[in-house]
């Protein structure tokens, strides 16, 4: 067996090549480029180029009033807006393995920061932050475990993607064409978080409705939004239920 | 080999012309500090890119030492995803396969070596896993570490040691 310093030694070894961190750069470049040119304040370029450009503007400004009623979308803050400042939030995961349906996940949380998952029909996992307490049910063995939450809710939990989106700040791309989902038109956002490739359908008014993510080769991901639905209060219970054995937490 | 930690003065006000000036002087070694911990080069990338774009958004107002600075950021947000995607294992327990590295011709003893770094690193207290990395991969001094992450030396020490510790017991659980 290697000693921990043999371990580390063997981990820091490994090399990236020299294209790589270019190719990286590169990108890395571009984005800040795009990014600073956003930031820009509009007056400056306006002064800058002159009356063409002023001209040229105002012609965009009337076919823009043109074209906005005819195709209102949101703007991706709107829907970030609304994964920031709800009070309740409702949502199921498909899982899907190489195209193949695996299992659901069921997730309702609070804006206080309960949380209940169940995944599949086998565990259910209750964090009651007033509480702070975690409740974890198997439900084959009806085995209980309670544990203390150790840490915040956000820091290592299911709800990890959502902090992710409220903080993007990278560039979310609108796909061309709007959908309709349970019957509402629906516009669609590609973005990257954390190395992960989803893309989220929300309303005109930036109401998140569905969201499908790709956190590894093969796995696929698709949410359900329903935001500010009634919850019930007892579902974020952290009480050892009726006939359930308490068991040890040993993760 | 360990990153080259280059020496600059203290910075005390950041704009954007700033910030694209610091990327091109310490983004290749952002990027290669992400893809330590993760090996791979997609998601070492997006590390790079979001440590950038955070700091055009929120500029930090007083750093010492920007090498430090950006190797501690680099490294908590390269250990967050580690942790994210050992969440989704577990809230995916039928999801068996590993993420794609970047080295498949690495020898078999590294790539032990890499799959249970990257596991242990994932399950530590996040900020000990920073101290430990920052300490054991990139070479920083405890001084540094400190200034950077904003706690005493002897906090960083402490947060290395415990570290170790962890990462010891699961060495021996695992027969590493």
């Amino acid at each position: 067996m290697n000693t921990l310093d043999q371990i580390v030694e063997s981990f820091a070894a490994s090399e990236i090549d020299d294209e790589s961190v270019r190719a990286a750069q590169r990108k890395l470049e571009d984005v800040i480029a795009r990014r600073m040119a956003e930031k820009q304040p509009r007056v400056k370029s306006v002064r800058k180029a002159g009356w063409l450009a002023a001209a040229a503007s105002a012609v965009v400004a009337v076919l823009g009033l043109l074209w906005l009623p005819l195709n209102p979308t949101p703007a991706f803050a709107a829907v970030q807006e609304h994964f920031r400042d709800f009070q309740t939030m409702r949502f199921v995961i498909d899982q899907r393995m190489a195209g193949q349906p695996t299992f659901q996940t069921r997730v309702q949380a609070t804006r206080s920061g309960n949380l209940r998952t169940e995944v599949g029909d086998d565990v259910s996992v209750i964090v009651n932050s007033a509480e702070q307490r975690v409740l974890t049910l198997i439900h084959p063995s009806r085995m209980a475990i309670v544990s203390p939450l150790a840490h915040a809710v956000e820091e290592d939990d299911a709800m990890k993607w959502l902090k992710d989106i409220r903080e993007f700040q990278g560039v979310a791309t609108r796909l061309p064409k709007p959908r309709v989902i349970d019957g509402q038109e629906a516009f669609g956002w590609q973005l990257k978080t954390a190395g992960i490739d989803m893309v989220l359908w929300a309303t005109v008014e930036g109401l998140p409705l569905q969201m499908t993510m790709n956190p590894a080769a093969q796995l696929q991901l698709d949410f359900h939004f329903e935001f500010d639905v009634p919850l019930a209060p007892e579902s974020f219970s952290t009480e050892v239920p009726a006939g359930y054995q308490v068991g040890t937490d040993e993760d | 080999m360990r990153i080259p930690i280059l020496e600059a003065a203290a910075v005390n006000t950041t704009d954007s012309d700033d910030i694209a000036a610091l990327a091109r002087t310490y983004g290749p070694n952002v990027f290669r500090a992400a893809w330590r911990i993760l090996g791979s080069r997609a998601a070492a990338e997006d590390a790079q890119q979001q440590l950038f774009l955070k700091l055009i958004e929120s500029p930090p107002q007083r750093v010492d030492s920007w090498p430090a600075y950006l190797t501690a950021a680099a490294t908590r947000l390269a250990i967050d995803h580690l942790r994210r995607q050992r969440h989704w294992r577990l809230l995916a327990p039928l999801w068996k396969s590993e993420p794609a590295e970047d080295s498949p011709d690495e020898d078999a003893e590294r790539q032990q070596a890499s799959r249970f770094m990257r596991a242990a690193l994932a399950r530590i207290n996040p900020r000990d896993a920073s101290c430990f990395v920052m300490r054991h991969l990139h070479g920083l001094a405890p001084a540094a570490i400190g200034t950077a992450l904003g706690i005493s030396e002897n906090h960083v020490s402490v947060s290395v040691h415990r570290a170790r510790k962890a990462l010891e017991a699961m060495q021996a659980k695992e027969q590493i």
